[in-house]
């Protein structure tokens, strides 16, 4: 099609011009050098003969022609055979150029197209080997950090036993000291006693944490489930513990107590651990008003439900809330300065390792917030 | 006064830590709690097969180390949950090691897990009388 568009947009005798009707043309396949696939000649030695043997054909013809009509062959027949011969090849060897110059200009073009994909090639290849190099690099790199990350993490599993013996050993002094195991203390003695406790509290707390994190970093498991829990005495446990809390900023944490007994297979201590989380949280992050929680039946499961009157969350931080570890968002730290960031993370674990589910709804940021935890009933 | 004369069951923990030691056994003590302390897992296999040929009293409940001088803890939760004499001895894992995955070991479970961080010697006492009792 586009060959045709060309032929008709051409004129004779311009560059391009090729008249694809011409035999020679068709049989030299439109190289001057190539040759014919009939005789297996040269397309200009072709061209060549073809003129010789037209030529010869015309004078013999002129010459028996004249000698048939005059019974000789006058000198006027002889000149003006020659003269039409050095015409006619005149006009000949003038169109068999146009066309080698036509097909000279078509090998040139496609010559040129050829350099230029060449090129073009040559500058996508390196491109491309830079850009393989590139993602090598990362990709080494990348390799390299978690190769790292893994060794880290393998060193802190490894080290765990060390980690928390001294800390088991010292928690228990303590509890023993403030039971009387050791005799009464003064009462100053006694004060100074419970702060360390909260100080080695806190210190267990956070190595647990990190280990946790350290734990789901490598697949590996971070509960014991055991069969027959009932979640509502460790849902009591845990709002008792954090009434003080709450009535000391002026809100409430409220739980409403079913009538029916939930039964779930958990491990009672990693559960506690990931819902105080979730409820300290919710009081933390509320400035009026209060937590309330509820436990309901939802399509044979258990669903808790922690609404809170609080800061809430914007659309764009609910999307990975709980695949973050150590980030907060900005008015999270306004509002509670000193946070690390790994709570919702460990919780989402902990609760994902009971084949649960958690997840969040907010209307946005200073519209509260409430979260839905999702465990499996046990049969009973 | 029933109670009072009826004897209690022996607790055995399975604990190689002089400090954890110290501290448990102080606190069973004032809770009048009848505690045994293994120091080497070995030993407490031989104990386990001692039970086994009823050469002694089965427990009340037995604590387990994970990580010991010389085997792992896991070996004598095995040698008491293996055995169809032993199987029902309450025996709990008490380790500041996290909970290896029990599926993977031939089907054997303890009957709890507890952090050994996670509990004070007091809440341990609590777990030992809900037990026995």
């Amino acid at each position: 099609m586009e060959k045709v568009e060309k032929i008709q947009g051409a004129k004779i005798g311009r560059p391009g011009y090729i008249n694809e009707n011409c035999w020679l043309v068709k049989n030299l396949n439109y190289s001057p050098y190539n040759r014919c696939q009939h005789c297996d000649q040269k397309f200009r030695n072709c061209l060549f003969l073809h003129y010789q043997t037209i030529s010869l054909a015309l004078i013999l013809f002129l010459l028996v022609l004249s000698f048939l009509i005059e019974g000789k062959i006058s000198k006027l027949i002889i000149i003006s055979v020659f003269t039409l011969v050095i015409v006619y090849g005149y006009f000949f060897n003038k169109s068999t150029d146009k066309i080698i110059k036509a097909n000279f200009a078509q090998r040139e073009a496609k010559e040129a197209l050829e350099e230029l994909t060449k090129n073009l090639q040559k500058k996508v290849d390196e491109q491309t080997k830079e850009i393989r190099k590139a993602y090598d690099v990362e990709k080494g790199a990348r390799m390299e950090l978690e190769a790292l990350g893994n060794a880290k993490n393998q060193f802190m599993l490894a080290i765990q036993h060390h980690l928390r013996t001294p800390l088991t050993s010292m928690n228990g002094y303590v509890d023993l000291l403030l039971s009387g195991a050791y005799g009464k203390q003064p009462k100053k003695t006694k004060d100074v006693i419970e702060k360390f406790k909260n100080s080695t509290g806190k210190l267990i707390k956070m190595v647990n944490e990190f280990l946790d994190i350290t734990q789901f970093q490598l697949g590996k498991k971070v509960v014991s489930l055991r069969p027959g829990v009932e979640i509502l005495p460790i849902l009591d446990d845990i709002v008792k513990d954090l009434v003080f809390e709450a009535e000391s900023k002026g809100i409430y944490i409220k739980l409403n107590k079913p009538e029916k007994t939930y039964i779930i297979e958990a491990d009672p201590e990693k559960l506690k651990l990931a819902l105080f989380n979730l409820f300290d949280n919710a009081i933390k992050y509320t400035q009026e008003g209060g937590v309330n929680i509820k436990l309901q039946d939802k399509d044979g499961k258990l669903q808790i439900e922690i609404k809170d009157t609080g800061i809430g969350i914007s659309q764009e931080n609910i999307k990975n809330l709980f695949g973050r570890t150590f980030e907060r968002s900005d008015i999270a730290k306004r509002t509670f300065a000193t946070g690390r960031g790994i709570g919702l993370y460990i919780s989402s674990q902990i609760i994902q390792a009971h084949n649960g589910k958690v997840w969040v709804e907010s209307e946005g940021e200073g519209k509260g917030s409430t979260f839905h935890i999702e465990f499996p009933v046990e049969e009973k | 006064m029933a109670d009072k004369n009826k004897k209690q069951k022996k607790v055995i923990l399975v604990e190689d830590n002089p400090a954890i030691i110290e501290i448990y056994t102080t606190a069973f003590k004032i809770a009048h709690i009848n505690a045994e302390f293994i120091t080497l897992g070995r030993e407490a296999i031989e104990r386990v097969k001692k039970i086994r040929e009823g050469k002694e009293e089965k427990p009340g409940l037995v604590f387990i180390d994970l990580i010991l001088s010389d085997i792992n803890g896991i070996e004598i939760l095995k040698e008491i949950k293996g055995n169809s004499k032993t199987k029902d001895i309450t025996s709990f894992i008490l380790s500041n090691y996290s909970p290896p995955d029990f599926q993977k070991t031939e089907q054997i479970k303890p009957d709890r897990f507890i952090l050994k961080t996670s509990v004070t010697p007091t809440q341990l006492v609590k777990i030992v009388k809900e037990q026995l009792n």
